[in-house]
């Protein structure tokens, strides 16, 4: 079964090549789609909304539009222990099937772009739990001393967003 | 193609023909005032054949010259349907529309009031307009029924028919039809796709062609004679004088063919509305900056004197320009409320009802999204009240009521809400009746004390029809519903008040626009919240008399003999830091789908009106929040949606009154 999906994985892979905003969050690095991300913007008062889902923050003013903002810890299981003082917010814009979603991703720090080759792109492992970690993973950069996990923003923005899983 | 006519030309006889021929094309091609005049010479010029002006002669050659330019632009264009088609196709519906607008108010105005010729010209006007730009635009079905209309029309002016019966009959059904055919056309244009024919045009323009050629014309004509005149206890007409409800029509006698409408055009320019909400959504994030700014410490603290008065001038001109910009989006409700007096007509025909519409308030603005949308609700209203409300003649002349029923529609500004009532006077909702189908239904328990109110507010309910059949025109029970759901949409709210044998009244409480609202900042813990004001009914300090426990969890505030259940905001949204003794804090009555509800917070911070933004995707349903807003400190606040918050209480059975069984799902 894992070996069919790696088989699978593998022409996918070579797509995931390209330009990543890579940020860290805890201890461990990230990297998204730099064409996914519109701007960076230093922390703003995030109003929380009672009742949204999980890894959800709340919502922000972005000069005058309202946008959620989706705390990536929750997603990808890293504990809260690990906090920072100034977080920062990556703007993201999807496209959703009633036009472009802007989101805010809340991320401890935001390191630098780079440009990651196919060759340096491996598949995600999973360690046979059912757990929510590695489902957000595309795969893992080996870039020149860590490892770098792309993540899979769509899908993380779709468990709180219900119009984007359809 | 002889187009061109000298004046010096020699005899009629051989002008005539080619008179004949101009007068074809013209009157497929007159969309331009000179093609008007050179129409009404052309006209003269055959009726007297004799003794032809140069004058008019000139105007004719004039209109051949226009029209032989006009018809080589055509023909240059005519290969696609461009950019500049459909432009002018949108102009021309926008126009028409208008047109056939004016043209319902003067048939309704005709029958009750009778006609004059100024009416006559002004209906022929409408007709002949579209019935021009249709055939610069090849709509030959469009051009067909306004050109027999127009013959019709033409049989009415020469005084060989009177505008009434079957004739008047013909018009209003000729005027629906275009309607029709614009909104097909309408469509077919924005989804760039062709144009299918209605089913029904054929039928109609051989009627009209059969009403024209009808062979026993009469030879006096009886122009002036009025339909026998509805009695009606409102302001209606007994005499051929005009309705002040229908006053749109001006009565002072004006030469024929000179106002092209009926009321005094005031220039205007068209934007697009999308650059329009832009501009508004900018003032918006403007006024939001300067109350930024206004606040900001560095300014409350130490700001001279100058610099207040100077922010504070900013602030009046933010403000006047924001009203301004709400002002653009505005519009009358006179032309909705000209589309229910048609409907009116339509529904009581079908229901074999006498009814007039009388309006009132046709003037006051409304944001343009909200007249859109007020439509459906006041279409599903009228046919309720004409098909339920009202009752048959032979009912209504038996109770001593006047044969014909009479529906009131007005609209006014009343604080800051607008309020749209529909009134009829007729037998008024059966409590009973509505009462034995919610029991059948399910929705109540048979022999449960309900508030008239309350047995009202039931029609609301889905699939909900006390009507004995289903007709053509209702019955289906999707009416009330689809008035409820679009008014809540609104953030507005439906009152219903009943006198059985009386009449209804339906009255629909707006907010003034869809963007803004009143709102009330309220503080629970460290967080703020907006409550609608048009939800909010009182704020009091409760005492300790006024409170009380159900199972030590659920509690209950009675104000002045009522009870109701009350909410903390703070347990309803986790809020840390909230105060925990109801008696130190507010309670906010607010009043949602029927239900009061206090909702317990810490402080109210400022009553201030806020530009509704959509919370977005992303936050789950977040079923609670009608919206967000930005604060004046730049933070997002939240929006409650008090229906959501009081749908949370449901209550059982009461069994008798005064019986506080009731059960709260938080």
């Amino acid at each position: 079964m894992d070996t069919n999906r790696e088989q699978t994985d593998a022409p996918a892979l070579q797509g995931l090549a390209g330009k990543y905003m890579t940020f860290r969050v805890g201890l461990e690095e990230y990297g998204l789609e730099i064409l996914k991300v519109r701007e960076l913007i230093g922390l703003l008062e995030i109003t929380r909304v009672p009742h949204a889902p999980a890894g959800v923050r709340g919502v922000v003013n972005l000069r005058g539009k309202v946008i959620p903002v989706v705390d990536l810890r929750t997603h990808l299981g890293i504990s809260e222990k690990s906090k920072v003082d100034r977080p920062v917010i990556i703007v993201v814009q999807l496209q959703g099937p009633q036009g472009p979603i802007t989101t805010g991703v809340l991320v401890d720090q935001v390191l630098e772009v780079r440009s990651i080759t196919a060759q340096q792109i491996e598949p995600a492992p999973s360690f046979g739990r059912d757990d929510e970690a590695t489902r957000y993973i595309l795969g893992i950069a080996k870039t020149d001393k860590r490892v770098l996990l792309l993540i899979d923003i769509e899908l993380i923005l779709a468990s709180t967003t219900l119009s984007l899983a359809a | 193609m002889v187009l061109s006519i000298e004046p010096d030309e020699p005899g009629l006889t051989t002008l005539t023909p080619v008179l004949q021929k101009l007068e074809e094309a013209l009157a497929v091609q007159a969309d331009d005032a000179s093609l008007q005049v050179a129409r009404t010479a052309l006209a003269d010029l055959v009726r007297n054949k004799g003794d032809a002006p140069a004058e008019a002669l000139r105007a004719v050659n004039t209109a051949a010259c226009e029209l032989q330019r006009l018809l080589k632009r055509r023909t240059s264009k005519r290969v696609t349907r461009d950019a500049e088609t459909v432009e002018l196709a949108r102009d021309f519906l926008q126009e028409s529309g208008d047109g056939l607008g004016t043209a319902d108010e003067i048939l309704l105005n005709v029958e009750t009031a009778g006609t004059t010729p100024e009416k006559v010209n002004a209906l022929f006007r409408v007709f002949h307009t579209i019935k021009g730009v249709a055939g610069f635009l090849e709509l030959p079905e469009v051009v067909g029924l306004a050109h027999a209309t127009e013959s019709l029309m033409d049989e009415v002016r020469e005084g060989r028919c009177p505008l009434a019966g079957e004739a008047l009959e013909l018009v209003f059904r000729a005027t629906a039809q275009m309607r029709t055919l614009l909104d097909a056309l309408k469509g077919a244009v924005e989804a760039s796709v062709e144009i299918v024919p209605h089913e029904q045009t054929p039928a109609l323009v051989s009627r009209l062609r059969s009403f024209v050629d009808r062979p026993s014309k009469p030879l006096t004509p009886e122009v002036a004679a009025p339909v026998a005149a509805p009695e009606a206890p409102l302001p209606a007409p007994s005499s051929p004088s005009i309705a002040p409800a229908f006053v749109a029509m001006p009565s002072a006698p004006k030469p024929a063919d000179a106002a092209p409408t009926v009321s005094k055009l005031r220039e205007t320019v068209k934007v697009d509305l999308e650059r329009v909400d832009g501009m508004v959504e900018m003032i918006g994030e403007l006024i939001i900056v300067e109350s930024m700014l206004k606040h900001a410490p560095e300014v409350t603290n130490n700001a001279s004197p100058r610099l207040r008065n100077t922010l504070g001038q900013l602030g009046k001109i933010s403000r006047d320009l924001q009203n301004a910009a709400m002002r653009m989006r505005t519009v009358p409700v006179h032309n909705t409320f000209q589309k229910m007096a048609r409907l009116t007509r339509e529904v009581a025909r079908k229901a074999g009802k006498d009814a007039v519409l009388v309006t009132q308030g046709e003037g006051t603005e409304m944001d343009r999204a909200m007249v859109e949308r007020l439509e459906d609700p006041l279409v599903h209203m009228v046919r309720n009240a004409v098909d339920h409300g009202l009752e048959t003649p032979a009912e209504r002349t038996a109770r001593g009521k006047p044969a014909t029923g009479t529906l009131a529609l007005s609209a006014s500004h009343k604080g800051g809400s607008i309020v749209v009532e529909l009134t009829d006077d007729g037998r008024g909702l059966q409590r009973e009746a509505i009462l034995e189908k919610a029991v059948q239904k399910g929705l109540v328990n048979r022999g449960e004390a309900l508030t008239d109110s309350e047995v009202f507010a039931l029609i609301f309910a889905p699939g909900f029809s006390t009507a004995q059949k289903v007709t053509e025109v209702s019955g289906r029970g999707v009416g009330m519903d689809v008035v409820k759901r679009n008014v809540e949409g609104m953030r507005g709210r439906v009152l219903i008040e009943s006198v059985p044998g009386r009449g209804s009244t339906f009255r629909l409480v707006l907010p003034l626009t869809l963007a803004i609202i009143d709102g009330m900042l309220v503080s629970v813990g460290r967080e703020r919240y907006l409550i609608p004001s048009l939800s909010i009914v009182e704020a009091l300090q409760p005492t300790q008399a006024m409170l009380s426990t159900m199972g030590e969890r659920d509690e209950l505030l009675t104000v002045r003999g009522q009870v109701m259940p009350m909410l903390r905001l703070s347990t309803l949204l986790d809020t840390p830091g909230a105060k925990t003794n109801p008696t130190e804090g507010l309670v906010v009555v607010v009043e949602g789908v029927g239900k009061r509800l206090g909702l317990l917070v810490d402080q109210l911070l400022a009553q201030q009106q806020v530009v509704i933004k959509a919370l977005g995707q992303g936050v789950g349903r977040a079923e609670l929040y009608s919206g967000a807003a930005i604060l004046s400190d730049g933070c997002v606040g939240l929006i409650l949606n008090v229906d959501k918050l009081c749908g949370l209480i449901t209550y059982k059975h009461r069994p008798t009154r005064g019986d506080s069984a009731m059960e709260v799902h938080a």
